[in-house]
């Protein structure tokens, strides 16, 4: 009885971890693939995942803010322990989905096609170490999306960013294979919602055609800006938001698609073609009543299967208190304390990175960013992308992106 | 089955401008439109900060924590400073104004006294309100560690004693604004975003508006 009172009681005290939608944002990311052991100008394309993964996580964020859903990341990157088909299964297995939930899937690295592959999607290496040891270590872009579909979410997204060139004596065994489990303002807001909260149904989306291989780009001097499809995806998305453009899912992939294919890519015949970004549009209009969504409210950070990133969201909640416009400006201040914690000391350095994931744009000791962030007027939160830390585990470096109203 | 990395030489305007850019160690386009957005957001969180300062109601912990912080977003802390030349420079002064028979009075303090006097002022209310959103100039290249601009912000200020209003001007601000590079042993070089001195561009009474 008094188990069951308590039961009531926790019912009554935490209403909204009760209701409320989610957005489930799934990241696999191959950031430490590295480049031909027999090659030592093949850098990899480890570094380029790495720009399409933080790009990616803080759009994710943003997007979730801007249509009132909790975040719930789901993100493998880094090691082979982490970046495997056997997580992948385990996450589209465990996946629960609420009626009005959305499931955002994310892929970029390595990829291939089946001799005998029949879907215009390519399939993912989910291998770190160079080169494929197993067929097991693939797995098709297009499962991915049955099987979230399966889940009955209100909206399903599968985007890769991978090549689609034939895999030579590779043929899939079709058994097998099916087994498996980033400044809102008022147009943000409108725009993430006309596509998010306005349409249900599904969507996938590759970034090259079948027998084509996909690239990353980078300025000639080295710089990486990430996969060829993402860096436009998400270019595009963020001009849409900055210039207040209506936009559609059809149009919105039309547009990276012209911009994608500026860019040539080798087909399984050798031949230098454009690279052409393949997608199957499933959608139907139909909006959403998220009346009751309040942007205004800092949301705690939802446990993810990964530490790392769970550790980065705890850090960005304790800076997000410090700057959150609606939060009481003396509860800001005592914050600070709490945030000032976390760092090293006064040698602690914090930069903060604009939407494109390198613009620096601040660079101060983590004590007068934190002052800073106590006075900010139209600071939502922050997101924390990578931190190195002293023996203690205290912060001696913080890389962060700032959430702001317009 | 690779992605493959492709270099790009001629195909986007705006990585060109980085490429060429970075070959000066310019700051890009991109990077000046993000000190643009970072110099209003700086300007709201001080001209706010000020609000609260001169407000006789709010809370003393808060009026405390942004005196002690703005000088933090100008050259040198609010402290005499040494440019990237090493010329030296009395520490950066917030000019004022008042405009009594007629006449407009300007004069300068300190930004620290400044702060300080502005929490004290005589009246038994005190009212300083942002007019309207703040202008940022061009930013121009002075030298190769240098970049300035000047932003302007506009505020309405309102005294009372007991229920008299005693006094009432609009006032336009210009602060410098500096971008200088700093070398840091550990992040190696980076642009570092200061305000400079703050000086009255304009003064008018209400009835002039």
């Amino acid at each position: 009885m008094k188990k069951f009172l308590l039961f009531i009681a926790l019912c009554l005290i935490t209403p909204s971890i009760a209701i409320g939608q989610t957005f489930h944002a799934i990241i696999f990311a191959n950031t430490k693939s590295p480049g031909n052991p027999n090659n030592p100008n093949d850098s990899g394309i480890g570094p380029s995942v790495t720009v399409d993964f933080e790009r990616m996580s803080i759009e994710m964020t943003t997007i979730a803010k801007s249509i009132g859903y909790n975040i719930r990341k789901y993100y493998y990157y880094g090691t082979q322990q982490s970046f495997n088909r056997r997580n992948l299964e385990a996450v589209l297995n465990n996946l629960t989905c609420a009626p009005n939930d959305i499931v955002y899937f994310y892929y970029s690295g390595h990829g291939g096609r089946a001799m005998n592959e029949k879907s215009e999607f390519p399939e993912m290496v989910l291998r770190v170490p160079y080169g494929l040891a197993s067929e097991s270590e693939l797995y098709p872009l297009y499962d991915v999306y049955n099987q979230i579909k399966r889940k009955s979410p209100r909206l399903t997204i599968v985007m890769g960013d991978l090549c689609n060139s034939t895999i030579k004596g590779y043929y899939r065994n079709e058994n097998n294979a099916s087994k498996g489990a980033t400044v809102l303002s008022k147009s943000s807001f409108d725009l993430y919602k006309n596509l998010f909260l306005n349409v249900k149904g599904g969507l996938i989306v590759s970034s090259s055609k079948p027998s084509v291989t996909s690239t990353c780009i980078q300025t000639i001097d080295d710089k990486d800006l990430g996969g060829n499809f993402t860096h436009n995806f998400l270019e595009t998305l963020q001009t849409c938001v900055a210039y207040d453009i209506d936009v559609s899912w059809d149009k919105l992939f039309d547009e990276v698609a012209k911009k994608t294919r500026k860019f040539n890519v080798i087909d399984d015949k050798g031949n230098e073609v454009p690279q052409d970004p393949v997608y199957k549009l499933h959608l139907t209009t139909a909006p959403i009543n998220n009346n009751n969504f309040d942007s205004s409210v800092l949301a705690v950070p939802i446990t993810s299967n990964d530490d790392a990133t769970n550790q980065r969201d705890k850090m960005a909640y304790t800076l997000s208190k410090v700057c959150n416009r609606n939060i009481d400006k003396l509860d800001r201040i005592h914050n600070i304390k709490e945030a000032k914690a976390l760092f090293s000391g006064a040698n602690a350095r914090v930069q903060v990175v604009g939407f494109d994931n390198s613009t620096i744009v601040n660079t101060c000791s983590a004590n007068s960013y934190l002052n800073y962030l106590s006075m900010a007027t139209n600071m939502d939160q922050v997101v924390v992308i990578n931190s190195t830390t002293d023996n203690a585990g205290k912060v001696k470096y913080l890389k962060v992106h700032e959430i702001h109203y317009k | 089955m690779k992605k493959f990395i492709l270099s790009i030489v001629l195909l986007s305007t705006s990585v060109l401008t980085s490429f060429a850019q970075n070959h000066t160690n310019d700051l890009t386009q991109g990077e000046i439109e993000a000190f643009k957005v970072q110099c209003q957001e700086r300007i709201d969180a001080f001209q706010m900060a000020l609000e609260i300062i001169a407000d006789k109601r709010q809370n003393a912990e808060i009026k405390n924590h942004y005196i002690s912080t703005i000088p933090e977003m100008f050259m040198g802390n609010g402290d005499p400073w040494t440019d990237t030349n090493g010329t030296k420079h009395n520490a950066v002064e917030m000019q004022i104004s008042a405009i009594r028979n007629g006449n407009t009075h300007v004069s300068s303090l300190p930004l620290k006294s400044y702060l300080q006097r502005l929490r004290n002022l005589k009246y038994t209310r005190v009212e300083i309100k942002k007019a309207k959103t703040c202008r940022i100039s061009n930013f121009y290249k002075v030298n190769e560690n240098l970049y300035t601009a000047t932003c302007t912000f506009f505020q309405y200020f309102t005294g009372q004693s007991g229920e008299t209003l005693v006094y009432r001007d609009y006032t336009q601000k210009d602060v410098d604004v500096y971008i200088q590079r700093v070398e840091d042993g550990s992040l190696g070089s980076y642009w570092d975003m200061k305000f400079g001195d703050v000086n009255v561009s304009e003064t008018k009474t209400m009835s002039d508006l």
